[in-house]
């Protein structure tokens, strides 16, 4: 599998440093600074540098290549989550590197808009959960449909997804919740922030061990089931 | 039953699209010998390729490569193939250096030292990217990558297509080359059927998603015959001896797959030639059918 995620490599490594380029100019725009911005850009950094795989090898139809190798269709599919896992663990060294960066740079950040927050287990299990969601939702689509079909299925999911976060929401504020810090938000505040901080009140709530063991499995259970549907998915693909 | 005397054996395969049967397509290629996949545009060629190398599912028949089954066996089957796309599927903005790098790692018995021979002798530069050479350096490079891991049996789709005479002559050389280390075999794709007439020792001719005839290509170039005549040939008394009949005003022609009982009816009252592969192919493709 390491093989596979070599190929990758090879293809995509001067795009991927130009994704780069891009991420660390907006890190240091003061517009940047709070900590939803990071942990979106974060997550797009990640999945923006699957995609750029993605692309690249749609763009040259390579599945046909590495299709013809000796490999099997599952160790190609998780040669793909091997390096969606990988490039997680370099995005995170990234954004928190950057966070790290700006919180000495920056003189006084506003405190609700604190990037500072991002760097705490935390912070970094709210960047892991993003990030391992979002990729978990886009590869089966993308295993199984291709890049068109399967971007486009996957932005329906998304906003179907959406759609059903909002629904939920709204339903938990005006019933059980509605003292919630997280639902209470205006849009000059730092959702990422409160999104940190409710992980951490869950944290403090359950104790550290029960809260590991839950972290685990809401990271491992999206993505071993998506990994089975892509490999389901792509045993039916046709080159 | 699956022996191990051949390379490559299908039997009954079948496969479906829309507009596209693929149906019952039966072969043997035995070990040690070039085998020629002839056929027009679109009769199935790349289907069956493809299938080979379980890119496509097939909806049923078997595929058997030195007697392991393509999809239970498939990595030590592919382990053994060295294939050639008819497009070949490459990183365009790499360079040859960079795309040898990134396959050569899935090939336990990858010879760096024949890859960089061939790259000489094929005059390819290892620097160069992907999308700067040419369609013929393209097809020498994926030919470079193909027989650069000991392959027992090489898969080439088209490889000869829209290339000049020089470079199919040279590939042509090279494949001899490669059947020269005893146990190797090829499976060869194309519509030019001139370079098969040079090097293949059988052939299989689909047509339409069907086997039309797979034989050894003397037996076939022996047994078919050009038969060229007036509307006589038209009798019924004719049919089944004569297929892919073409009528013009006054002069009919067609082959036929038994010359010796064509020559024994027809001798004295058509032209009856040898014909080649390419008459063969054409007459069964553009013909009506039987007389």
């Amino acid at each position: 599998m390491l093989k596979l995620c070599w190929k990758d490599y090879l293809a995509c490594r001067w795009i991927w440093l130009l994704a780069l380029l891009i991420f660390g100019l907006n890190a240091v725009t003061p517009m940047g600074w709070f900590s939803l911005a990071y942990m979106l850009m974060g997550a797009a950094l990640v999945f923006g540098c699957l995609l750029i795989m993605v692309v690249i090898e749609d763009k040259n139809k390579t599945e046909t290549l590495y299709g013809s190798l000796p490999l099997k269709r599952s160790t190609i599919v998780r040669g793909k989550y091997l390096l969606a896992l990988l490039l997680t663990m370099a995005g995170g060294i990234v954004v928190f590197g950057g966070v790290f960066l700006i919180s000495r740079i920056a003189k006084a950040p506003q405190l609700k808009m604190d990037p500072r927050l991002m760097l705490s287990f935390d912070g970094a299990v709210g960047y892991g959960l993003v990030v391992i969601g979002i990729i978990a939702l886009y590869l089966p689509f993308y295993l199984g449909f291709g890049l068109a079909r399967g971007s486009f299925w996957f932005s329906a999911a998304v906003m179907a997804l959406s759609l059903a976060l909002f629904g939920a929401e709204r339903f938990l504020a005006r019933t059980l919740l509605s003292r919630a810090a997280i639902l209470r938000m205006s849009v000059d505040e730092d959702i990422g922030g409160a999104f940190i901080r409710l992980i951490g009140s869950l944290r403090e709530s359950v104790g550290v061990p029960a809260f590991v063991l839950l972290v685990a499995l809401a990271a491992a259970i999206p993505a071993g089931l998506s990994l089975a549907i892509s490999i389901r998915l792509y045993q039916r693909r046709e080159f | 039953m699956a022996t191990v005397d051949y390379a490559l054996e299908i039997k009954g395969l079948s496969k479906s699209y829309r507009d596209f049967k693929l149906n019952d397509v039966s072969f043997a290629l035995p070990k040690g010998y070039i085998m020629g996949l002839i056929g027009p545009n679109g009769a199935g060629k790349t289907t069956v390729i493809k299938l080979i190398l379980n890119l496509l599912r097939r909806e049923g028949g078997e595929i058997r490569v030195f007697g392991r089954d393509n999809r239970e066996d498939e990595v030590e089957v592919k382990r053994r193939i060295g294939f050639v796309h008819d497009t070949p599927f490459f990183y365009d903005h790499m360079t040859c250096r960079r795309l040898k790098d990134s396959v050569a790692p899935f090939y336990r018995d990858w010879d760096e030292a024949l890859f960089r021979r061939l790259m000489e002798e094929f005059d390819l530069p290892l620097g160069k990217r992907f999308s700067r050479l040419s369609r013929g350096m393209k097809m020498k490079f994926s030919l470079a990558l193909a027989l650069s891991h000991n392959a027992d049996l090489l898969v080439l789709d088209e490889p000869t297509s829209g290339l000049d005479p020089v470079f199919r002559r040279e590939l042509l050389g090279r494949l001899s080359a490669f059947l020269q280390d005893g146990g190797k075999s090829v499976l060869f794709s194309t519509h030019i059927t001139t370079d098969l007439e040079r090097i293949a020792d059988f052939v299989t001719f689909i047509r339409d998603g069907a086997v039309v005839f797979s034989a050894a290509k003397d037996e076939i170039l022996e047994r078919w015959a050009v038969v060229k005549g007036g509307p006589e040939l038209l009798a019924e008394e004719h049919r089944g001896l004569l297929q892919g009949v073409r009528k013009r005003e006054f002069v009919v022609q067609a082959v036929s797959a038994d010359a010796a009982e064509a020559r024994r009816r027809l001798g004295k009252t058509a032209l009856i030639e040898r014909a080649s592969l390419e008459d063969i192919m054409f007459y069964l493709t553009r013909g009506n059918g039987h007389a």
